[in-house]
């Protein structure tokens, strides 16, 4: 089913549209383009700005088309760019079979309501295929605007760096506070206080660090109740340490500045001399979302390197506004491929961004475990030293079981043993063998994201 | 680095002080000594964020129990591509009857649910034997494979391991099983009693008329009570004499036809409301010969000549048959309601446990051409992965085809948005249904049918059909995608 460049024109909302679209025509940012099996469709995931790349199809019957990035236009300059590479060259889409994500939305559109691009003479008028392929001449900046421009910019630099150390300064006394009044105070009235402070801290451009603590209630109150006074104990230190290693500049680390302002876009990572790249196959572990108070939902991808090498795992961590409704997730939980993945500068390089990937053919197992039998917190441990603001990290733990301590679930190996996530625990595990398990550990419990056994592979699904 | 000796104690001092609050660091606290007291608490709180989660380890509590592996699976376990489809499927069976089909097509197929992605429910009732050794896992229950069902070890075995083995008893050696299930029957509860009432239905003859009587009289439980009067009744042992005399006081005889008259028995025409409940009422309990012998006619002479102008009345007769008649009586009713052009799936439903399994699929083949069908019944009688000749006939079926037809066109989108929807669920059901009884040649004829159709291999509508199409024969090729 082949696509005339005049209906893509046709189809698309406005001439800005096809120009994004064009400007998205390199392969490289394509690392899957795929049409099915029994034809009628095709699909694609193109790499955006953030760590997960668009997933994108389209509908060759009527153009109907499906996204997974926030644009209200419809299509979207992604499904465009998809329809624009199918008209230029239909071998480079190899056969497949249609993933899952692809059959739930054409279980949910039908074909006359869900919106197919639907040409009329009104919409055909004023857009241009070959003007938008037309290159934007840039300007030259003189000298002296860019001197201008230089100076303002270490000038705000400056006087972010100073409000967030008021902030902090702020922060250690609402600390100070919270231990004198007392924190079974505090945990009677996490919510609002965590709310306060956290505001104060946007104030001062501290954002990254304000949702940390806007995180506190959920990730606090979600534990069992002995546990909460320790986890909150251990949250406001690190705060501490976070406050401490920023004001000291000398040790401010560029990791350590991510927890407080966020991280670098993913044009600045690529171009970054001392980022770490690590090539080889990586599977898919898991993927968590978290509504966050400041209306966006923080979705955080896990990924194990099947290669064996020195880094097992990136996290892939991208944000969106919740208001747009739930986002298609670029990745399927098992999924594998072959990858050069980039990590962010860190002593403790985790999370990453994809530069390229290629499906991935066979099954790769799982490598062995690089937790050390007789202890098996020794990689957390290790972590915490390198950067102890960590609280969450990912664990590939040993040959073990589930085990239950009276309902309450346990991963148990030869030298050691973990409390599991009660809500995430999936009772079919308890008659099977695990050869390696993966587990998120916040230090009180292990989330349990995906297992090897006797039986085959497990992935939770949440 | 934090030590958890010699730091912890000063950790767990502050901790008591920090969570009730007012209080500040003690003097004899050398290491916060030369820092002001806001200061060191500060310090020593992000000790204690650290000094925990470096230097402790969880300690795994005293009853922590493993639980025996799974159970060798007796067939091999669905193929890895096959499981995200099976799981959406599983996930759509809305109820049990649509599990049980779906997990019995599999059973047929030669393989069996992975179970991280289904495991059976704890009354595995109504699901395939293979499961059984999964159902005792999840009961927890060790008992060793093939124990012998005796008094003595009754209690040993897993109720639906029980029940399969009383079965078994009872068609072997039905007073062994009679026995056995007379010794043991008050120590179940009531929904176990019922089941294994049950199972008196397997040879059941004159010989368990004193265990029913017993049970009509003394259960504590209404439906078993209630079940016991039925298989009494099959014997002919229950409906006093005055029942089937009122009963045939609340019909009359007549004659029918201009030229070759017939004699006709119908239900009265001026009984009131009261009346009417109790004959329905009568007619479901008394047995089909004291009935006609109350109206001094053999049996087959009454099945020849009964009429009812209301379709809750023939059903309520045809479920007294069902508990009640001989096999060859049953067919004689069932052959005049095909006469009559009156049988229908659901009355052959009624009929499923006494006939065989080769009557019943010829009776809804013959059904089917006849232009009658509805899929949950014909589901509920022929069951999952009909024979393809069977299955063929339905595909070819006006009654199958034309509703398919009109779906698939709303479907595509030449029908209003409301029509669409409605004729989106008619596909649904449809489809859902014709995947698990049709064959796997039937599945694949239908599933190029609907693509040529338009709709897209992808289409969620058309997992049952891939599903079906994508399990092989024999437990040998298991299954591919």
């Amino acid at each position: 089913m082949t696509i005339s460049a005049k209906i893509i024109e046709d189809a698309a909302p406005d001439q800005a549209s096809l120009k994004a679209a064009t400007k998205l025509l390199k392969p490289a940012q394509w690392p899957v383009r795929m049409q099915a099996s029994g034809g009628g469709l095709i699909w694609g995931a193109c790499q955006g700005s953030g760590a997960n790349p668009y997933r994108v199809a389209v509908d060759l019957s009527d153009l109907g088309s499906k996204c997974s990035c926030p644009s209200r236009k419809f299509p979207c300059k992604h499904a465009l760019a998809l329809m624009l590479f199918w008209s230029a060259q239909q071998a480079d889409f190899s056969a497949g079979e249609t993933p899952e994500w692809i059959t739930d939305w054409l279980g949910r559109r039908r074909k006359s309501a869900s919106g197919a691009a639907k040409p009329t003479a009104e919409k055909a008028l004023g857009k241009s295929l070959q003007a938008a392929r037309e290159e934007d001449i840039p300007t030259a900046e003189d000298p002296k605007t860019q001197a201008r421009r230089q100076a303002a910019k270490i000038k705000r630099a400056q006087a972010t760096r100073q409000s967030i150390n008021d902030g902090l300064v702020e922060l250690e006394g609402w600390i100070a506070d919270q231990l004198r009044t007392g924190l079974t105070d505090l945990l009677g009235d996490l919510t609002a206080r965590c709310r306060r402070i956290a505001s104060r801290l946007v104030d001062a451009k501290a954002g990254t660090l304000a949702a940390r603590i806007d995180g506190f209630p959920s990730h606090i109150l979600e534990l069992p109740a002995r546990d909460r006074p320790d986890a909150l104990i251990s949250a406001l230190g690190k705060l501490v340490l976070i406050s401490r290693g920023w004001r000291n500049e000398e040790i401010t680390s560029a990791a350590l500045k991510r927890e407080i302002v966020g991280a670098e876009p993913r044009d600045t990572l690529l171009q970054a001399q001392d980022a770490v790249h690590q090539n080889g196959y990586w599977e898919v572990l898991a993927s968590r979302e978290e509504n966050r108070r400041d209306g966006l939902i923080a979705r955080s991808t896990w990924l194990l390197c099947l290669s064996n090498q020195d880094r097992q795992f990136a996290l892939l961590q991208d944000f969106y506004p919740a208001s747009l409704g739930a986002q298609g997730n670029g990745f399927s939980p098992g999924e594998q491929f072959h990858a050069e993945v980039v990590f962010y500068p860190a002593d403790l390089p985790l999370r990453a961004q994809i530069v390229e990937r290629t499906s991935c053919s066979e099954y790769v197992g799982w490598p062995g475990s690089t937790t050390s039998d007789t202890d098996i917190l020794e990689p957390y441990a290790d972590a915490l030293i390198a950067e102890p603001w960590h609280t969450t990290l990912p664990l590939h733990l040993p040959r073990g079981r589930i085990a239950l301590s009276g309902s309450d679930p346990w991963w148990q190996g030869n030298h050691g043993a973990l409390p599991l996530v009660d809500a995430a625990f999936d009772r079919s595990l308890l008659g099977a063998e695990l050869s390696g398990a993966v587990v998120l550990w916040n230090g009180f419990q292990a989330d349990l994201l995906a297992a090897e056994s006797n039986l085959g592979r497990y992935h939770a699904e949440r | 680095m934090p030590s958890a000796e010699t730091d912890m104690p000063l950790i767990d001092a502050a901790r008591l002080r920090w969570m009730g609050g007012g209080g500040s660091q003690t003097g004899d606290d050398a290491f916060f000594a030369e820092t002001s007291d806001g200061e060191g608490q500060l310090r020593l709180l992000a000790l204690a964020a650290q000094l925990k989660p470096v230097c402790l380890r969880p300690r795994a509590p005293e009853d922590l129990q493993t639980q025996a592996l799974f159970p060798e699976p007796s067939l091999p376990l669905l193929a890895e591509p096959l499981r995200p489809l099976f799981r959406r499927l599983i996930k759509q069976a809305d109820t049990r009857q649509k599990s049980e089909g779906l997990i019995t097509l599999m059973t047929r197929r030669g393989v069996m649910a992975h179970p991280f992605d289904w495991l059976p429910p704890s009354d595995p009732t109504g699901y395939p034997d293979a499961y059984m050794p999964i159902s005792k896992w999840i009961a927890g229950v060790a008992s060793p494979e093939k124990t012998p069902l005796t008094a003595d070890t009754w209690d040993d075995l897993f109720p639906a391991e029980r029940r399969l083995a009383l079965e078994q008893l009872r068609h072997t050696d039905p007073t062994a099983g009679r026995s056995l299930l007379q010794e043991k029957f008050g120590t179940a509860p009531a929904e176990e009693r019922l089941r294994l009432v049950e199972t008196l239905t397997i040879r059941l003859s004159g010989d368990d008329q004193s265990l029913l009587e017993n049970l009509h009289a003394s259960d504590r439980s209404r439906k078993v009570k209630e079940r016991a009067r039925q298989l009494l009744a099959r014997l002919g042992a229950v409906g006093t004499a005055e029942d089937a005399i009122e009963l045939a006081r609340y019909f009359e005889t007549g004659k029918t036809g201009l030229l070759r008259r017939k004699s006709v028995i119908r239900v009265r025409k001026k009984l009131n409301s009261a009346q009417q409940r109790r004959a329905h009422e009568l007619l479901q309990s008394v047995p089909a010969l004291a009935f006609a012998e109350a109206l001094e006619l053999t049996v087959f002479e009454l099945i020849s000549s009964i009429e009812f102008t209301e379709e809750d009345w023939n059903q309520a007769f045809l479920a007294t048959l069902a508990e009640t008649a001989t096999e060859q009586d049953l067919l004689a009713y069932w052959q005049r309601l095909r006469d009559r052009d009156e049988a229908r799936f659901v009355h052959l439903e009624m009929l499923q446990d006494r006939l065989s399994r080769e009557t019943i699929l010829s009776e809804a083949h013959a059904l089917v051409a006849a232009g009658s069908f509805a899929l949950d019944a014909c589901l509920k009688v022929v069951g999952p992965d009909a024979p393809s000749s069977f299955s063929i006939a339905l595909l070819k079926a006006k009654t199958v085809r034309e509703p398919i037809a009109q779906a698939l066109e709303a479907h595509r989108g030449d029908a209003g948005a409301h029509s669409a929807n409605a004729m989106q669920h008619t596909l649904r059901m449809a489809l859902g249904g014709l995947g698990l009884i049709l064959s796997r040649e039937a599945a694949q004829l239908l599933l190029d049918d609907m693509t040529a159709g338009g709709l897209h291999l992808a289409d969620p509508l058309l997992d049952p059909l891939k599903f079906n199409a994508a399990l092989k024969k024999t437990a040998h090729e298991g299954a591919s995608p």
